[in-house]
């Protein structure tokens, strides 16, 4: 919110610069987040008047002006209409920096202008721009703009929901006066009533006691609607408000000094009940009772809305805005003035309801003080009177159907300690309270008590109290200590999801892939291609902040692709990506949850997605190989291997549609009836990519299996094997459509089952696959090497050629294959 | 050769032979430039068909004493050319290899081979950083949905149904009770529902605000921290945020507290750091004040330790928070939060 330090200063002293002022607020928890000055707009402009003035000879809607600014005279050229001679108005000189231009000495079709006239628009303090500032309230020609009331300091402050009182320029005093050690200044409110009774007027009725706890009625005759004077334009102008008339802008101006939202009513507007007398009621609306607001909205209301009401019907939403029917206009002269304390919940909900969130509304939701709207009430009939030429009626209606009282709150002293880690003397911590208006009401040798003023509603609990006292102390004075004692949280896991997570990652940018993360909302149209098998619909948001990021993603792969294509737009085709983040589904009914409220949410899983396309070796002089599919199973195994997780197995059943149907595999875990498909791996469906670009190999799987590995994982030594081993190679050629996994399963097995004295086979390798001349149609070579060891002695080169010819011959039985020649 | 006459020997000659001897030797060896020839030249004159073996069959046909001196000379000559074709031999060697590894030689100017290299995500980096800092501290880590209910994200951490301090939290919803996390302090309340103090926990993880410029990202990370046990006060708090801004910022680092306002705290306070860059003297981007704005923190509000069952009124609890992407902001010199998200590769690769 923005305030006026020369509003401010009038309720203190202080010889604090305003950088000191706002360094304190900002101590004190009034964040002051940017000060402003219209002083250097002003610097070059001042009051003058205007002596002389004639038609500017090649211009029709131009004049040539002679003004005196006192000491000197000067010609400029001005296009303001009805320029006065003896008028004052503003001057400003060449050199000044006005806020829309900066003033120069010019020449305008052959005169020259030394310098301009202003208006107020010109000088950024309103926003009128019609004619030519009229300075007379700015003091005797020769006044330096600087030296008049526009000049003013302004600081931005962030006001935390939980200081409503700091809302206005009075409440943001008191917290200067404390903070500043500032002495308080009261201006003071003095006005003379004298129309008759206001309640010979109006009667005023509280039908609902929850939702209005008190309501002050005023009545003033003769009001001349006008301009309000420049000072008040200025003001609020400066702070945001426009200007509309003298009766709306003194109730703005009131609110923004004092926080207390006031209403008028054209008091001849509202119905007459009983004679001359008009008579309104604070009730809750009858169901679609209807208003036709202020802002010409015709609302319908429910039984749930607050409003004030005359006889005829509802005539405002009491808290959120009046109604258009009683409203003052330029020909009113007799208006009732509101000024009440509106439940918060009563004018939330409305103005919610209504999509009503008004500057009024909004105070009264964060909380208005029951105690200080007698007084906002008096001092704006103080100023109906001094700008609208008002008679104030005599006396106040001002109803309070719940007897009001002080809370009050005790505070422990070692409580404070406890919380500061230091202890402060009772009469320290009474000094701090009292500055900012609780007062003490009794103490004994462990607490105080204390009585808490009306507009601190934000303190209840002896916390409450314990917070401003150190704000006062000054958190600098608290001392530092480390903790000693205490242990840590007991995780359920001796290394956590965090870390596995992270060693995860750190394996999969180690083996060249570049982490991304991207939002967890998508577009419905990039979801929906990925939609895992099961999930009918994906949690969609309520109130996305746009279309492409209105549902959240259930599939980490419309995330890469999106980036993929960004990449491609950008000439980059070669790209190793992966992230592990969280998909999230709608929770069927028989997904377990922990808790009531866990059974309102969404299932959540961390996910690997992975991505992987183009060179699959990069740089000079090294063979040229695209990307594909034993890349990922590649890393699937290194992943397995590090973090002890059994082998993969890799079936072409169960793929999801956005898959190559002949070049991807689903990824099982597990045996027997305990078997789970953990995720996907394989070539993108040409289909799901926009473009024809070369292969995307992805990998799409969940995590919870590899960290629950790492977890359960034991590791035992093997002793080393000290003999030498003997490698045989084998070549055969195959059908292309002969899958070489079961070959080798076979060779395996094999091997197991027959007794080859002790002689283990210990590794297999497929060493090369060769499609090309020598090898027939439709066929493939394949070559394996086959490494064998004794754990207990060298191996014979017969023994191993026996064992493996029959190897060979139980092959060329088994399969369709042949040996290579 | 002029040993024909071998009959006619004397000393004299004898002497003048063995002088040549040397000298063909030693010439004849640094001719050599194979090692293999080297050998060759060894055993003509060395061997057993050599001039020398010629000589010595002489020596019985000399005087006894003269004998014994041509018999040291021969040795003496032996000795040299064996020497002379060990060092020429060493030489030879020596040529050898560093012929062969100048073979080897390689143009290290030549630019490294572009091989596929993985990086972590800086906003990974700078948590990774900041619980490193924690956990070494004793803190564990703690986790929980991202997709709240509003029970644990506003209601159990002292913000009650509209209140106006949700409306400091713009928040997105998939129902209105359920709506994405506006910050990670909801674990706190999972862990205080199922764990006994002392608690000491971090909760890294992704939260989402309504909220999108230059600064503010509506998905964002934040890492918050709990502490809950009997008599720990602002004084620990200050102990701990010191201690995590100084291996975090470097040492040196002043922490500032400011009040401020945060439900489920009380009292709440703003923490500071001195700016890194001007190291508290005032530069643009601490906008002059010396202070740059990092974390949020504050002691438990009680309406938020009621969440553990069977808390004592003496136990007090302090909790901070505060947002990755605005650490790594300042720490890497990103001025576009946005960057983050968007995932250039060549963004990326500068981490």
């Amino acid at each position: 919110m923005k305030f006026s330090l020369n509003a401010l200063s009038e309720w203190f002293e202080s010889s604090l610069t305003p950088a000191n002022l706002a360094e304190r607020l900002t101590q004190g928890g009034f964040e002051v987040e940017a000060i402003l000055s219209n002083r250097a707009a002003l610097a070059h402009t001042y009051v003058v008047e205007v002596l002389h003035c004639a038609p500017h000879p090649s211009a029709d809607r131009l004049q040539i002006v002679t003004i005196s600014t006192g000491a000197e005279q000067h010609v400029v050229v001005s296009g303001a209409p009805d320029i006065r001679v003896g008028q004052l108005t503003v001057w400003a000189q060449p050199g000044a920096v006005l806020p829309a231009k900066q003033v120069q000495s010019i020449d305008i079709r052959g005169v020259t202008s030394h310098g301009m006239l202003c208006s107020e628009h010109d000088l950024g303090v309103t926003n009128e721009q019609g004619g030519l500032c009229d300075a007379t309230p700015l003091g005797r020609v020769g006044t330096c703009l600087v030296d008049t009331f526009l000049a003013d300091t302004f600081f931005e402050v962030g006001v935390t929901p939980n200081r409503p009182d700091a809302m206005c320029h009075m409440g943001l005093a008191r917290e200067i006066v404390a903070l500043a050690k500032a002495r308080p200044r009261r201006p003071r409110v003095v006005f003379q009533e004298k129309a008759a009774d206001v309640g010979e007027r109006v009667a005023i009725e509280i039908a609902d006691t929850q939702g209005c706890r008190r309501y002050i009625a005023r009545a003033a005759s003769e009001v001349k609607i006008a301009m309000s004077p420049l000072w008040l334009r200025a003001r609020l102008f400066s702070l945001g408000v426009m200007p509309i008339h003298n009766v709306v802008d003194i109730t703005q101006w009131v609110m923004l000094e004092m926080g207390q939202p006031l209403h008028v009513f054209d008091l001849e507007k509202l119905a007459v009940w009983q004679g001359k007398q008009h008579k309104l009621t604070v009730r809750r609306a009858t169901i679609a009772e209807s208003l036709k607001l202020l802002n010409q909205q015709d609302v319908t209301l429910t039984a749930q809305d607050l409003v004030i009401a005359d006889a005829r019907g509802a005539v405002a939403l009491a808290g959120v805005m009046g109604g258009q029917e009683s409203a003052v206009t330029a020909a009113t002269s007799h208006i009732l003035l509101e000024s009440a304390w509106f439940e918060s919940q009563a004018v939330y909900q409305t103005a919610k309801r209504h999509h009503l969130m008004t500057d009024a509304a909004n105070r009264f939701w964060r909380g208005v003080d029951i105690e200080a709207i007698a007084g906002a009430s008096e001092r704006a009939c103080q100023l109906l009177v001094e700008l609208c030429g008002a008679v104030i009626s005599r006396g106040e209606i001002d109803l309070s159907p719940k007897k009001r009282s002080s809370p009050e709150v005790s505070l422990a002293t070692n409580k404070l300690k406890s919380y500061m880690g230091i202890s402060l003397p009772k009469e320290e911590i009474a000094q701090h309270l009292s500055s900012i208006g609780l007062t003490l009401k009794s103490s004994n040798s462990e607490s105080l008590l204390f009585e808490i003023p009306s507009y601190r509603a934000d303190l209840v609990a002896d916390v409450d109290l314990i917070e401003e006292v150190v704000r006062l102390y000054g958190y600098q004075h608290i001392p530092e200590r480390l903790p000693g004692k205490g242990g840590a949280y007991q995780s359920a896991t001796p290394v956590s999801d965090f870390e596995r997570v992270g060693s995860l990652r750190q394996l999969l940018a180690s083996s060249g892939f570049r982490e991304v993360i991207h939002y967890a909302f998508i577009a419905p149209e990039e979801e929906a291609p990925f939609r895992p098998c099961g999930v009918t619909e994906p949690v969609t948001l309520m109130n996305p902040m746009s279309a492409d990021q209105s549902v959240m993603r259930d599939s980490l792969l419309p995330g890469l692709v999106k980036n993929l294509h960004h990449h491609a737009a950008h000439g980059i085709t070669d790209l190793r990506l992966f992230e592990l983040g969280r998909v999230f589904y709608p929770r069927t009914s028989q997904e377990p949850a922990a808790s009531v409220y866990d059974q309102a949410l969404p299932c959540e899983e961390l996910r690997l997605g992975l991505l992987l396309t183009g060179a699959a070796e990069q740089g000079w002089g090294v063979a040229q190989r695209e990307s594909d599919f034993y890349d990922l199973k590649s890393l699937l195994t290194h992943i397995c291997t590090q973090f002890g997780a059994a082998p993969l197995r890799y079936e072409t059943t169960h793929l999801p549609g956005w898959l190559h149907p002949y070049a991807a595999a689903s990824l099982w875990q597990g045996e027997g009836d305990q078997q789970r498909c953990v995720g996907f791996a394989g070539q993108l469906h040409p289909q799901a990519l926009e473009s024809s670009a070369p292969p995307v190999w992805v990998i799409d799987c969940e995590v919870q299996w590899i960290l629950e590995a790492a977890l359960h994982a034991t590791r035992r030594y093997q002793p080393l094997n000290r003999f030498p081993s003997m490698r045989r190679d084998l070549a055969l050629v195959l059908g292309c459509e002969q899958p070489i996994g079961p070959l080798m399963d076979f060779m395996r097995d094999y091997w197991a089952t027959h007794q080859h004295e002790g002689c283990v086979l210990e590794d297999l390798q497929l060493f090369d696959v060769y499609q090309g001349p020598h090898v027939p149609n439709g066929h493939l070579s394949a070559a394996f090497a086959f490494t064998f060891r004794h754990p207990e002695r060298t191996l014979q080169e017969k023994e191993v050629q026996t064992s493996f010819d029959a190897l060979v011959a139980a092959l060329t039985q088994n399969f369709v294959v042949q040996l290579r020649a | 050769m002029s040993n024909q006459n071998s009959e006619n020997v004397n000393f004299q000659s004898v002497t003048k032979q063995l002088e040549n001897l040397l000298f063909q030797s030693q010439k004849e060896i640094e001719l050599t430039v194979q090692i293999e020839d080297l050998f060759n030249v060894k055993s003509r004159y060395l061997g057993r068909k050599s001039e020398l073996s010629e000589l010595l069959r002489l020596l019985p046909s000399l005087e006894q004493e003269e004998r014994s001196r041509v018999g040291q000379l021969v040795n003496q000559l032996k000795q040299t050319i064996e020497q002379l074709v060990e060092q020429k031999a060493q030489v030879l060697r020596d040529k050898l290899i560093e012929l062969r590894l100048l073979q080897s030689r390689i143009d290290v100017s030549r630019p490294e081979r572009q091989n596929w290299r993985g990086s972590l995500h800086p906003l990974t980096q700078v948590q990774d950083r900041i619980c490193h800092v924690l956990t070494r501290l004793g803190f564990d880590f703690a986790d929980g949905p991202q997709i709240e209910h509003d029970f644990y994200n506003f209601e159990s951490l002292n913000f009650p149904k509209n209140h106006p301090a949700r409306a400091m939290q713009d928040t997105f919803f998939i129902h209105p009770e359920v709506l994405l996390r506006t910050h990670t302090s909801p674990v706190q309340v999972r862990v205080m529902n199922r764990a006994k103090p002392p608690i000491r926990i971090i909760c890294p993880g992704a939260v989402y605000r309504r909220d999108a410029d230059l600064t503010h990202s509506p998905m964002f990370h934040q890492v918050e921290g709990l502490w809950v046990d009997e008599e720990v006060s602002l004084a620990d708090l200050k102990g701990v945020l010191r201690t995590f801004a100084e291996q975090m910022f470097g040492a040196h680092t002043q922490i500032r507290l400011r009040p401020s306002f945060f439900p489920f705290v009380e009292p709440g306070v703003e923490v500071d750091v001195s700016c890194l860059f001007c190291r508290g003297t005032g530069c643009r981007v601490c906008k002059n004040s010396g202070f740059l704005e990092v974390l949020g923190a504050g002691m438990v509000h009680p309406n938020v330790l009621v969440n553990i069952p069977g808390a004592t009124p003496r136990l007090r609890g302090f909790a901070f928070g505060m947002g990755v992407e605005r650490i790594a902001m300042l720490l890497l010199g990103v001025n576009d939060i946005r960057l983050f998200f968007e995932n250039d590769t060549r963004f990326l690769e500068q981490f």
